[in-house]
């Protein structure tokens, strides 16, 4: 007759008998430990080599505000950088954009809505070369304590919600993105960049580091990579704050290799900013809503022979755990 | 002085105050040590758990912000143990060999037949015959009282992966449970 033993409990019986470590094995554990964190060296401060002129030319959002008031209106589309639409103008070498700034001023003064948690139904379709096109949906539950939640669905997120030992604080780097960008919501967009950009946790792209060593236009394309990251993240977790998304709004004002358009999208009006990073001319874009700043939709394209991914969202303010919509 | 926060609080806390990751080691170095002495031995167990800390610290800014950060140390124990097997076999057979080296499958192979090698011998008989990847997932199951979803984080896979290796590592042991009742 076989052993009536479960096989784990079996496996687990027939380990190897440790001693607990003893102290002066600790000792020697920990002092190795403390000798390599005081070898580290100081993070090096990461400068955006494109906010110099940003800096000049965005000194206040009223500035901002008044030169827009004649600006571009519905269809309409300027580049950072340059004006890419007949009629835009001369070219806006480093200016921010106005569209943004304009937004992100008005976003500030919106009240914060009621209710304690922001909740977000997300559903992404993906598209893969060579791959049948597969869609995720979740929902994805910010509270205001910073208390993070996932469901797949919204009876599952209930569920997650109303287990306390279930909740977890929100990933540490996205944590620190969405409170960098809120506190960015007063600033110049340089500063909003350059305080997003310290929150990531990304390591910084360093010229000559890597196969093949990185030159600096690499080095830089990824640093903007970076950032375009940190803003969509913050536009994701916070978007239930008006304050957060007011910074990360500024700090993507301050991007040079976009182009912002006033658009509509299912009807309603909407800020589309699109990028165009690297040689295979990967496209990337986050629209959110003209008035609201609220995330609507991501898209990315990988340039040629790349994934194409798309995720749309629906942000509403609702009370936890109960996940009433809050009015 | 951190006793009341989540590691995950701790963590995000050293990356302005590094020293703060001492409260990480505190917490998790007993646990760490006892995982990989039962793999390596207790010598090279003790290198493998403080090398553990170290890289933890180094890839802080990596930590996915859950609150409790065994499995992630587990994973890093592991990924560490793996490399410590593997330099070991290409010792052994580089002696063997005078100097030649192993690469590859050999290497591999070798690395393998050593770390069931340093298990107890009767664990050894059985686990030898496991992929690694399926011997880790049962170990962290066995040795360490992982969860499957605790293992999903500490080896980077899916939950349902981690199930169907502790399956194929539980029919492997039931197999050589009925051979011993066999002969017995």
């Amino acid at each position: 007759m076989i052993p009536d033993v479960d096989e784990v409990t079996w496996v687990t019986h027939h380990r190897l008998d440790v001693p607990d470590p003893d102290g002066a094995m600790t000792d020697r554990a920990r002092m190795a430990l403390m000798d390599h964190i005081s070898a580290e060296p100081e993070r090096p401060r990461r400068r955006l080599p494109w906010l110099a002129g940003a800096t000049a030319l965005a000194a206040g959002g009223g500035v901002a505000v008044a030169l827009f008031a004649g600006g571009s209106g519905a269809g309409s589309g300027t580049r950072n950088g340059a004006a890419v639409s007949p009629g835009a103008g001369a070219p806006l070498a480093g200016k921010p954009s106005f569209v943004l700034l304009h937004l992100a001023h008005s976003v500030a003064q919106t009240p914060a809505l009621p209710g304690n948690a922001t909740l977000v139904e997300s559903s992404t379709n993906i598209v893969a070369p060579g791959q049948s096109p597969s869609s995720l949906t979740g929902y994805d539950l910010y509270e205001d304590n910073g208390d993070y939640y996932f469901g797949k669905t919204l009876t599952a997120l209930r569920s997650t919600v109303s287990d306390p030992s279930a909740s977890d604080s929100l990933s540490a780097s996205l944590g620190q993105v969405v409170a960098a960008a809120a506190a960015s919501a007063n600033s110049t967009p340089s500063q909003a960049a350059e305080k997003l950009l310290a929150a990531d946790s990304h390591p910084t792209p360093q010229v000559g580091q890597g196969t093949p060593p990185l030159t600096q236009a690499e080095a830089d394309r990824d640093l903007e990579g970076i950032e375009w990251q940190a803003i969509g993240s913050a536009l994701e977790g916070g978007a239930g704050q008006p304050q957060v998304r007011a910074g990360a709004l500024l700090a993507a004002a301050a991007l040079p290799n976009t182009t912002v358009t006033n658009t509509t999208d299912a009807g309603q009006p909407v800020v589309k900013v699109t990028e165009i990073q690297g040689p295979d001319g990967d496209e990337e874009s986050l629209t959110v809503n003209s008035q609201t700043g609220i995330l609507l939709n991501q898209y990315s394209n990988a340039g040629s022979g790349g994934d194409v991914s798309n995720t749309t969202y629906q942000v509403s303010r609702v009370t936890a755990p109960g996940l009433d919509a809050a009015h | 002085m951190h006793n009341d926060k989540t590691d995950a609080a701790v963590i995000r806390a050293s990356r302005k105050d590094p020293a703060v990751f001492g409260a990480i080691f505190d917490r998790h170095w007993p646990r760490i040590y006892r995982y990989c002495a039962e793999r390596a031995g207790p010598a090279a167990g003790e290198d493998v758990a403080a090398e553990t800390f170290r890289v933890a610290f180094t890839q802080r800014e990596r930590y996915d912000g859950r609150g409790d950060a065994a499995p992630w140390l587990y994973g890093i124990a592991n990924n560490l143990l793996r490399r410590w097997f593997r330099a070991a076999a290409r010792g052994s057979r580089a002696m063997a060999r005078a100097g030649v080296e192993v690469r590859g499958e050999e290497l591999e192979e070798l690395a393998n037949r050593l770390d069931a090698k340093f298990l107890s011998p009767v664990l050894a008989s059985v686990l030898a015959k496991l992929s690694p990847a399926d011997r880790d997932t049962l170990l962290l199951h066995a040795f360490a009282d992982l969860t499957y979803e605790q293992i999903a984080r500490a080896t980077d896979v899916p939950i349902g992966t981690v199930g169907s290796r502790i399956n194929r590592a539980r029919a492997l042991v039931r197999a050589h449970l009925e051979t011993l009742e066999l002969c017995s």
